[in-house]
């Protein structure tokens, strides 16, 4: 009988989780990319640019992120901007992540060294060279580990987009468990392939971690 | 090449550089000596742009050296600086850190730069060290990879910022070797020291700085043996105390 419904429930919560895993990949890049912006421009020495970048960084991070999805979803329309749920999805919980995603790299690059920045100058190089070249190599290896913790927190927080009806597995736990009433089988079996991919990932960055940042950052 | 014209230098109320003059010809090895505060590194910072100066004029080759303008890399790509902490990139290896100057300032073909940036490091005693990573190296061996970095930009003088400061006693010589091979070729060298036998013996010019100020320069079997200035004497004799190694 339970062995029947795990055989039933489980091809529609593994399509399920692969929109999970479609929802983390896509808002991840985007929050590295609009979280890497906000930090380059958070420790500009042009004051007025620093300090838009770490007020809109605030802004984001006081907002609840289902707010912030309901608005992207809900409200834009309003303004003739219209999103499929899939990509209200990826973009709210990118925008939302990008104020963690931008401190991650903030701190990284602030952790360089002067004596690093000064070596490069001093063979002539160029500012965004610098930060090329020297500073965001480095900045990379010192931000991976919470970078890493992000993505994880990011694939359990893809569940989110469910509330704007995303087809994601938590919304297809809740579609099955709301026709069927097994609670227990579905949520027991949602549980258990959130963990399927959550541990492994932390196992690998955590591999990748071991690899990179204790050595070879000044 | 290298001319200093009354100079002055303060952070906020504290003043740092007070009226400096010098003059490095090509070729020349300049010692800049004396106690710790003096402003020995702020000068040799204000000689490629790291530092500004808020008067009077830093010259390279008859081009006034000025922080925060256009010119100022090409400055810099010619006049090489090597710091007491070395700053080796640690996430490139020896080899890689000699070639990127070259390679993404000067543009040179990549090929061209690791040839010569594999001679630097032969020329530097370091070509079985060539794949390490910085942290791989002994600090007298990461100095040396930090001085063929700077050799790799073909530079027209050289500025030393205590380069063996940071060093064990017994990594002190193989750096200061090196800097006398320099030397012997005809590099333009400002070395910032408290070597006193190597100024002795390589200086063309020894420098004392003091508050600001080089109360006494000339000749450096002079400025080392008969020092003139009792700030001079005064600080020769505690640098004698501690290490017994200045003999006239
Ligand atoms: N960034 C800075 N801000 C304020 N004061 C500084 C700074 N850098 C150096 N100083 C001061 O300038 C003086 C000269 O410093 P420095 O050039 O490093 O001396 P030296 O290299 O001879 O030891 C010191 O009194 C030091 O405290
Ligand atoms: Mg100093």
């Amino acid at each position: 009988m339970i062995l029947q419904n795990v055989l039933d429930f489980l091809p529609i919560l593994l399509k399920g989780a692969v929109v999970t895993l479609q929802v983390t990949a896509g808002s991840f890049v985007l929050s590295s990319l609009i979280g890497l912006l906000f930090a380059l421009m958070m420790v500009s020495k042009i004051r007025t640019i620093a300090l838009f970048a770490i007020s809109v960084v605030n802004i984001i991070r006081g907002l609840p992120i289902i707010v912030q999805l309901f608005y992207i979803y809900f409200v834009l329309p309003e303004f003739g901007i219209q999103l499929t749920a899939m990509q209200a999805g990826v973009i709210g919980l990118g925008i939302a992540y990008s104020a963690y995603q931008a401190e991650n790299f903030r701190a990284g690059i602030q952790a360089i060294q002067q004596g690093q920045i000064e070596a490069a100058e001093s063979l002539g190089m160029r500012g965004a060279m610098v930060m090329r070249r020297v500073v965001l190599p480095q900045a990379f290896r010192i931000a991976l580990p919470p970078y890493g913790n992000t993505l994880v927190m990011m694939l359990k927080d893809s569940s989110l987009v469910s509330t704007i009806t995303v087809a994601e597995m938590t919304r297809a736990g809740q579609l099955i468990a709301s026709s069927t009433f097994e609670n227990m089988t579905v949520y027991t079996l949602v549980a258990l392939l959130y963990l399927a991919m959550s541990l492994p990932l932390s196992f690998a960055l955590r591999r990748l971690e071991a690899r990179f940042s204790t050595r070879r950052t000044s | 090449m290298i001319e200093i014209k009354g100079v002055y230098k303060s952070y906020g109320s504290v003043a740092v550089l007070e009226g400096i003059d010098l003059q490095v010809k090509s070729g020349e090895v300049v010692c800049l000596i004396g106690p710790s505060g003096s402003g020995k590194s702020t000068l040799l910072r204000c000689i490629n742009g790291l530092e500004s100066y808020d008067q009077g004029d830093v010259l390279v080759n008859d081009e006034r050296v000025e922080r925060n303008t256009r010119t100022i890399h090409d400055i810099r790509s010619r006049v090489a600086m090597v710091f007491q902490r070395f700053n080796l990139f640690p996430h490139r290896t020896a080899l890689e850190n000699v070639m990127e100057g070259p390679i993404y300032v000067k543009k040179e073909n990549p090929q061209a730069a690791r040839r010569n940036a594999e001679a630097l490091m032969e020329k530097v005693g370091l070509s079985h060290r060539m794949n390490a990573y910085p942290d791989e190296l002994s600090g007298g061996q990461q100095q040396r990879v930090a001085i063929a970095r700077a050799l790799a930009m073909n530079p027209q003088a050289i500025l030393f910022d205590e380069p063996t400061s940071a060093l064990d006693p017994e990594l002190v010589g193989e750096v200061l070797a090196v800097m006398r091979n320099l030397a012997d070729e005809g590099m333009t060298m400002i070395v910032v020291t408290h070597e006193m036998a190597f100024a002795r013996d390589v200086a063309d010019k020894v420098c004392f700085l003091h508050s600001g100020k080089i109360v006494e320069s000339g000749p450096a079997g002079e400025v080392l043996s008969t020092p003139a200035h009792p700030r001079t004497q005064d600080f020769l004799r505690r640098l004698l105390n501690h290490s017994g190694e200045v003999q006239a």
